[in-house]
């Protein structure tokens, strides 16, 4: 379960608030106007934006302590997933290790996950060579890879067409039913991700949110 | 990280400080203090603020018409005239001599007042052109054309838009290239002609070289350092008169108009007469060389080596930090317009008294060249560093990377295809150095710019025009050396 309560943030003159909860395994998305917080709220769970009060709780540790790389949060940003100047094999690699180093066990699981998301042909390429939607494959594959119990997606295919968008939640699903993940996504196109998500969280307001089931 | 960008300044302050103390503590005896309050003391004040006035102003008036022609609109290709009006900039000082000298001599008296003048102009007239250019360029084109749709006709626009800019920038470059060229110590010793024309670095000079006295080294050097220092606490902001050494081409469309075209042919003519000049006078006569060129060949790559990646290494060690405060900014642009002889008098003074001066000539050279060329080549690597930082903080952090591993993966590849680039700049920098060479070396202490120094010292003009000519080509063997290992840096997998 992950347990957000009463969690109060300020970003220059805003004042956000957050309170829902999540169990695992489910898929929440978050909607609300421009403005609202959706992605604070993101930044706000990953520690980017220091909290002033309130709890985060993962299976009922308290995460506010940790540092951003200790929690068990795997994140895909709206851009700049990529480092664009190295190459996709060095990309995925950085999920593993902070270092880049590689032993032999997670080179084969960093191979096994390109030929997963048939990246394996782009794997010598600079990750800023590839075209919008390959890049968010790679990134999925990253976060595949780093394998951590809760993913934070904050609009990863908005700038895709719609085609795409639609491809890139099946593998966030198909991810999520294999690594037994949960899920929060932002998103703007909520029609679109209906079929995928389990609750919904929907900011009337910075402070004010409701959840309801999808 | 941000840490490390202390080193930079640490460096800096160390050097003033270690300077400041060299002055003080001069190992002289001379003569007593009131008695360099003379009548020649009050001639060099009054040359070197006569000339530095002079060529400030003719700088000024003659770059503003040509910004103000070039700035009327954008034109394709303009970064070629700009990358041509940088060149100058970084051109060994005594290319421009020479090339004064091959121009100008017979046609009148060189060596002296107009000589110096003149060879001001051509390294100030691009630079100074550069800086109004870019301000007058900042005018909005929304706004003239808000001005045109108000029916105002092409005065009306001048005043109401350019004239305020123009107003604005004429104060700042003016005194810029006033400091630059009070602490002109190449040209003014070259082409001096004699004593009368003595400004004060070249006073330091004399009176450490010639005279051997220290104390009145450390006087002079004392009054020019105060002067300089005071005129730099009237430039306002700094930051605005650095040069963007930025390749980045616009694609723009539009040609330029005739009058652009008219304007560039006359800018880039006269700006290249000294050149073709000193080339025909170089090739007039097969190139005999010099006994000790090769060893004058092989110091001046040392240093400038050295000096390059001193340079480069505490230009990138500055970049890491996130933000400039006021004094490191000061102290970056304050490198620029310095007076490096007073630095260099100070330090030596010091060496002097610790009696280790002529056992650590090298290392002093490359200390002050590197020093003095960082400032040029920071600005871009600063611009590359916060790109990558500000691009790829958020997702290295949510990787868990440490700063070893930010350092590997974001900062090195970020700089990496500018290094080359910025070495080089650095080494052409200070591969044309006279001035701290002439000043800290012994007798026996030759680089190529010495040779060429008493080349025309012995008036044997043909040899230093080949040696500049040599010296140019160096120069430029490595900006294209340098381009070219940028280009593939750039494009490499990593």
């Amino acid at each position: 379960m992950l347990d957000v309560n009463q969690l109060t943030c300020s970003l220059e003159q805003h004042h956000f608030q957050w309170t829902f909860q999540l169990a695992e395994q489910s898929f929440l998305a978050v909607t609300g106007g421009s403005g609202v917080g959706k992605s604070s709220l993101l930044n706000a769970l990953l520690g980017f934006l220091p909290h002033q009060s309130g709890s985060i709780q993962w299976r009922g540790q308290e995460l506010s302590s940790l540092s951003v790389s200790e929690r068990p949060f795997g994140v895909l940003f709206q851009k700049d997933n990529l480092f664009e100047h190295l190459s996709v094999e060095k990309n995925l690699a950085l999920g593993l290790m902070p270092s880049g180093r590689l032993n032999e066990a997670q080179r084969e699981a960093l191979v096994k996950a390109a030929d997963r998301f048939q990246i394996a042909t782009l794997l010598s390429k600079r990750a800023g060579e590839l075209s919008g939607g390959q890049q968010q494959r790679v990134a999925l594959s990253r976060v595949f890879l780093q394998n951590k119990p809760v993913l934070l997606l904050d609009e990863p295919f908005s700038s895709l067409d719609p085609g795409l968008r639609r491809d890139g939640l099946n593998w966030v699903c198909e991810l999520q039913r294999e690594q037994k993940s949960t899920v929060v996504m932002v998103t703007h196109h909520l029609d679109e991700i209906r079929v995928a998500a389990s609750s919904i969280l929907n900011g009337v307001s910075s402070e004010h949110w409701t959840q309801y089931p999808a | 990280m941000h840490r490390l960008s202390y080193v930079t300044t640490a460096v800096i302050l160390l050097t003033l400080a270690l300077a400041g103390v060299g002055l003080v503590m001069h190992p002289g005896q001379g003569l007593p203090w009131a008695a360099y309050f003379d009548d020649w003391f009050v001639r060099i004040l009054r040359f070197s603020l006569l000339q530095a006035f002079l060529s400030a102003f003719f700088s000024v008036l003659i770059a503003l018409p040509f910004a103000l022609i070039f700035s009327q609109r954008p034109f394709r290709h303009q970064w070629l005239l700009q990358g041509i009006m940088n060149l100058f900039f970084i051109m060994p000082v005594l290319t421009v001599v020479l090339g004064v000298v091959a121009a100008f001599d017979g046609w009148f008296q060189v060596f002296g007042l107009a000589g110096i003048l003149v060879a001001h102009l051509y390294l100030n007239v691009p630079y100074a052109t550069r800086l109004l250019w870019e301000r007058l360029s900042r005018v909005s084109q929304t706004h003239t054309q808000v001005a045109m749709t108000l029916d105002m006709n092409g005065w009306q626009r001048f005043r109401l838009l350019k004239l305020p800019v123009l107003l604005d920038g004429l104060r700042p470059v003016f005194v810029v290239i006033f400091l630059l060229c009070f602490s002109s110590f190449t040209v003014v010793l070259t082409l001096s002609g004699g004593p009368a024309n003595t400004n004060l670095e070249v006073a330091i000079y004399q009176a450490l070289k010639f005279d051997f006295d220290p104390k009145g080294a450390a006087f002079y050097a004392f009054f020019h350092g105060l002067i300089a220092f005071a005129l730099m606490f009237f430039l306002g902001r700094r930051s605005q008169y650095s040069i963007e050494f930025s390749r980045h081409s616009e694609h723009l469309k539009r040609l330029p108009t005739m009058l652009q075209i008219a304007a560039m042919i006359i800018f880039v003519l006269i700006l290249s007469a000294p050149l073709f000049a000193l080339f025909a006078d170089a090739l007039s006569r097969p190139f005999v060389g010099s006994s000790r060129l090769a060893e004058a060949l092989l110091t001046s790559l040392t240093l400038a080596l050295g000096s390059g990646l001193l340079a480069t290494s505490l230009a990138l060690l500055r970049s890491l930090s996130e933000r400039t405060g006021r004094i490191t900014r000061f102290l970056d642009f304050g490198l620029l317009v310095l007076p490096i002889m007073v630095i260099s008098t100070g330090l030596l003074l010091m060496a002097l008294r610790l009696q280790i001066a002529f056992q650590i000539t090298h290392f002093l050279i490359i200390w002050l060249n590197g020093l003095m060329a960082m400032p040029l080549i920071l600005a871009p690597m600063q611009t590359q560093v916060r790109l990558h930082q500000a691009r790829y903080d958020r997702l290295a952090t949510s990787l868990g990377m440490s700063i070893k591993d930010r350092f590997r993966w974001i900062i090195v590849p970020a700089v990496m295809p500018i290094l080359p680039w910025a070495i080089v700049l650095s080494m052409v920098l200070s591969i044309g150095d006279l001035g701290v060479a002439a000043l800290l070396g012994s007798a026996r202490f030759t680089t190529l710019p010495i040779l060429i120094y008493q080349a025309m010292g012995s008036y044997q003009l043909i040899l230093a025009s080949q040696l500049t000519l040599l010296l140019l080509l160096i120069c430029a063997v490595l900006l294209i050396a340098a381009e070219w290992t940028g280009g593939r840096l750039r494009y490499a997998r990593r």
